[in-house]
């Protein structure tokens, strides 16, 4: 992945959600299913994942807590909060506002 | 809403973790590594399910994941809790570095230390002078003080009616300032205050015995004669008895009943008076019946006035109501129509009242500011050099990432520790330094309330904090500066910006020490002065005091029959040689009697005018005195009686309008009498040892003396203490409700006089010393790094060919050329100054050559002496040494 900035920044949070949309999960689950859905495109540094995951759940978009994983291991599971879901909704807007004001301008010129 | 509602509780629930990460740290910190070591394990796990071997799916893993600590570290970076903890970080390790250099803290923090100290306490006492309310009356915004026109006061009968008047609003009190004798077994004279009936509640305050007075007991004139005295007095003439209440005391001869005893630390509302009795209004024709009719009169206004606000009322709403009773005031001759307005009561004085103690605080405090300044730039000096010695540190955390802000934050973190524990020190040094200027110093301090208060210890530590900031601050801007290849290297090239900037903070410290150097020099000058001052008479042998006839009731032909008969007395006693009771005692200020008039030649109008001071005496002033005259002769009984006035004049006086010419026999206009000169003396001192009034007339004893107590002046044989007990017992038996006061023996009171400017001198010149000696250091330290920096330059030019004696030329011409700088700003910043100091210490010319020169000269040698020392080692700086080294 690219080097950190805001922007990218930005969509990586935006991608922690979706990825916590359906179920929660820990962070490594979260890093890979990522890989997966982006069809290998997307390969989130893991220097990258973990401080966005402490900024989520700063911003109380997303809660955390400990429990017992598939093969018996003890995980950090996260998943959305209701706060999320909103935020979710509102940065899934922008991001589509974004890229389409990107468009027009590589169009338009 | 709702969303919003519910988003700002999970940041709250968000912020709570982070808390919760500051006060649990480890087992935060164990969580992640928990978390991230799962997130290795997992991916292993993942590898080994690929087909790697164990080893190399591990090592895979952790490739993949690049360093865990880094991400720890960015992990916590995100948390603002961060800065906290960077915080706590940057204490504890400016704790250890300072802990390692003990020198130089110990030497940091005593002399900031000092200043701040000085200062807090300087603080304390002014802020108890003008914020605090006066000691033993309880704090309430209710309080207030009635400011009226230009003296601030009322006429007793215009505050009755306006109290009246406004009694919906305001409960007024008011309150007179006057002296008493009181008799117990001993008369002694005290300060005692009449006021109104209700002032002890107005003011909040509850008796410490007894009780306070009833109103009834001020409301009928000369029926009530009640009595509260001060707790100070209680114990020190009653032994702090408890039959006091209800006993009887005499206050100036007539009969009082104590009803009760003030609160301990209590002395009433002037400053400069701490009363000892308070007595109503209404006693005011008993105690003193002779006096000017201080009930009925309303032209002089004479009573201060506070008041206590009904609930409810504002200061405005007060005032509003009081103008109108004000307007509603009969139509009468007033010296000043009352114009009142309403302000907390606040402080001892109001505000515009304090104009006479300014100067002298002004100077105290500029001096005290002077040091503090000169302590910062010397520690930062100290920083400065200390932060070269770290060059390497520094240069090195700068390559491994630090941010230069946060380098600055570092080195800021140990100014301020330094400061703050100067500020503590400073804090405990100024109680007791504030107590030691009390009792030293005593006159209005005396009475202030310099307990430890948050607002000083507020003052204080903003005080330590600037003082950090400014001595840490620059020398932390310069250290952290990147270039860092040269240092890393060894090879530490001066760069000329850095020397430019300690320069011109020793040349500022230089110039302040010019100030204070200079002052010093004054003040020593005035002492050599003063000490020569030959009072004109024997005063080791002459012992005056003083009664208050008037009083205790006796008009003027008594008071005549009195002295006499004292006279006679006296003179009978062994050891008494003669006996004078003059208006006037030398060396005392006990000269109410004094006028200052305009003495003319009357033979020619056009030989000008003097102003001179005028005393009355009687005809055995000036064998007394033992002071024999220069031309003609003094004064004796028969002039007393004469139809024309006769005068004894000053040489200078006679000098000035006569010339060199005789005026015995001549006469001279006294502010339109006409008088004779009998004779002339040599200048005696008026007043004060250091006070120079050499035009002086004195006339037969002037009779218009109503308010002054007399003065009696006794010549002894031998030593007055010794004969001062039978005098006493024999002023008891003429009578015994008398107070005898102010018992002076006269060469004591020059030594008292003397005593005080000598204390004054020797504090001023110990801050020029410390000045001196800051200074000095501080230009030593400059030069020394200086030199120790350009190490490689020097040995280059001895390769070249230089002596030694050329380089350190070099090195002194340096050093002097900065104190060059530093000294003609001095100059001109103390002559700036040179009209408050003169209104400090009369008599000194600020712009005296002899000081100036030998302030210059002071400076110069002293930076001569600390250039040439670091000059010197440059000296013997080996060539061959220091080439070799790079």
């Amino acid at each position: 992945m690219a080097p950190t900035n805001d922007v990218l920044r930005g969509t990586l949070d935006l991608l922690i959600l979706r990825t916590l949309q359906p179920e929660p999960m820990h962070g490594w689950g979260i890093s890979q299913r990522i890989q997966q859905l982006s069809r290998e495109a997307l390969q989130v540094g893991q220097g990258s994942l973990y401080p966005a995951l402490q900024r989520l759940e700063q911003r109380g978009l997303i809660v955390s807590e400990w429990s017992a994983s598939d093969n018996n291991r003890r995980a950090k599971y996260y998943r959305l909060t209701a706060s999320g879901r909103d935020a979710l909704g509102e940065e899934t807007a922008q991001w589509r506002r974004y890229v389409a004001a990107v468009e027009h301008v590589l169009e338009g010129a | 809403m709702m969303r919003a509602l519910r988003r700002a509780l999970y940041a709250v629930r968000g912020s709570m973790r982070q808390v919760r990460a500051l006060l649990q740290k480890r087992k935060v910190e164990r969580e992640l590594a928990e978390e991230l070591a799962h997130h290795v394990a997992m991916e292993t796990e993942q590898n080994l399910a690929r087909g790697m071997a164990p080893v190399e799916a591990r090592r895979a893993a952790l490739v993949a994941f690049g360093g865990v600590e880094r991400y720890a570290e960015q992990v916590r970076e995100a948390r603002w809790t961060r800065w906290l903890e960077d915080v706590a970080h940057d204490v504890r390790y400016a704790w250890r570095t300072l802990g390692r250099s003990r020198a130089f803290t110990l030497a940091v923090v005593v002399t900031l230390g000092l200043g701040i100290g000085a200062n807090a306490a300087l603080y304390g006492l002014v802020d108890a002078l003008i914020f605090r309310t006066p000691a033993g009356v309880p704090p309430s915004d209710a309080l207030v003080r009635l400011e009226s026109g230009r003296l601030n006061r009322l006429a007793y009968a215009d505050l009755v009616d306006v109290r009246h008047g406004a009694a919906d609003v305001i409960d007024i009190a008011g309150y007179q300032g006057t002296a008493v004798g009181l008799t117990a077994d001993e008369p002694i004279r005290v300060d005692a205050q009449l006021v109104t009936g209700n002032f002890f509640d107005v003011l909040g305050i509850a008796p410490a015995r007894g009780r306070f007075f009833v109103p009834s007991e001020d409301e009928v004139r000369a029926r009530d004669a009640v009595v509260v005295i001060s707790h100070h007095i209680w114990q020190l003439q009653f032994a702090g008895s408890d039959d006091v209440v209800g006993s009887t005391i005499g206050v100036n001869g007539h009969p009082f009943r104590v009803i009760g005893v003030a609160p301990a630390g209590f002395r009433g509302l002037k400053v400069d008076e701490l009363a000892d009795a308070w007595l109503p209004f209404m006693t005011q024709p008993l105690t003193m019946p002779r006096t000017y009719d201080v009930l009925n009169d309303r032209s002089v206004p004479l009573v201060d006035a506070v008041g206590r606000l009904r609930a409810g009322v504002t200061g405005e709403g007060a005032e509003a109501v009081l103008q109108g009773a004000v307007a509603r005031l009969p139509e009468v001759k007033r010296f000043d129509v009352p114009r009142l307005t309403v302000t907390p009561l606040r402080g001892w004085v109001p505000v515009s009242d304090l104009s006479s103690e300014a100067a002298t605080m002004g100077f105290a405090l500029i001096l005290t500011v002077l040091v503090l300044l000169m302590c910062c730039a010397n520690v930062a000096n100290l920083q400065f050099a200390r932060s070269l010695g770290r060059r390497r540190e520094i240069a090195v955390r700068l390559a491994l990432g630090a941010g230069r802000g946060r380098l600055v934050r570092l080195l800021v973190t140990e100014s301020l520790l330094l400061a703050c524990a100067a500020g503590t020190l400073g804090v405990l040094l100024s109680f007791w330094l504030a107590q030691w200027l009390q009792v030293r110093f005593g006159g209005p301090f005396a009475a202030l309330d310099v307990s430890p208060h948050a607002r000083t210890l507020a003052f204080t530590f903003v005080l330590a904090v600037a003082a950090g900031f400014a001595f840490g601050l620059a020398p932390a801007l310069r250290a952290a500066r990147p270039g860092l290849m040269p240092s890393i290297k060894g090879s530490d090239l001066e760069r000329p910006v850095g020397t430019r900037l300690r320069g011109m903070l020793v040349g500022a410290q230089v110039a302040l020490s010019v100030v204070l150097v200079m002052a010093a020099g004054l003040f020593v000058v005035r002492m050599d002065q003063i000490g020569d001052i030959d009072p004109g008479f024997d005063a080791g042998r002459l012992v005056s005091f003083s009664v208050d006839l008037h009083a205790n009731g006796y008009d003027e032909a008594r008071r005549g029959e009195f002295f006499e008969e004292l006279r006679r007395r006296l003179q009978t006693l062994p050891g008494v040689v003669s006996v004078a009771a003059p208006t006037y005692v030398p060396l005392t200020w006990g000269a109410v009697g004094m006028s200052v008039s305009k003495a003319t030649g009357a033979a020619d109008a056009a030989a000008g005018f003097e102003f001179a001071s005028v005393a009355g005496v009687s005809g055995s002033f000036f064998t007394t005195l033992g002071v024999t005259p220069m031309r003609g002769r003094t004064l004796d009984d028969t002039d007393m009686r004469a139809d024309r006035k006769r005068a004894v004049i000053s040489e200078a006086l006679a000098r000035r309008v006569w010339g060199d010419a005789s005026p015995v026999g001549h006469t001279m206009e006294l502010d339109g009498d006409v008088v004779e000169v009998v004779g002339t003396i040599d200048e005696l001192s008026l007043g004060n040892l250091a006070d120079p009034s050499p035009m002086q007339v004195y006339l037969p004893e002037n009779k218009h003396v109503q308010w002054a107590a007399q003065n009696v002046l006794v010549r002894t044989a031998g030593p007055p203490a010794a004969v001062m007990p039978r005098i006493r017992s024999e002023l008891r038996r003429m009578d015994s409700s008398l107070p005898v006061f102010e018992v002076k023996v006269l060469s004591e009171e020059a030594e008292r006089q003397i005593g005080t400017q000598r204390v004054l001198t020797r504090l001023v010149g110990m801050f020029g010393l410390l000045a001196l000696l800051l200074a000095a250091l501080g230009l030593y330290g400059v030069i020394a790094s200086t030199v120790a920096a350009r190490t490689r330059e020097i040995g280059v030019r001895m390769a070249l060919g230089a002596r030694g004696r050329d380089v350190t030329r070099l090195f002194v011409a340096k050093g002097l050329r900065v104190v060059l700088y530093g000294v003609a700003a001095g100059m001109l910043l103390a002559l700036g100054m040179g009209r408050l100091i003169s209104s400090i210490v009369w008599g000194v010319q600020p712009f005296d050559p002899v000081v100036l020169a030998v302030t210059a000269l002071a400076l110069l040698a002293a930076a001569a002496v600390a250039s040439w020392l670091p000059a010197r080692r440059a000296a013997k700086v080996d060539p061959m040494l220091t080439l070799r080294q790079e």
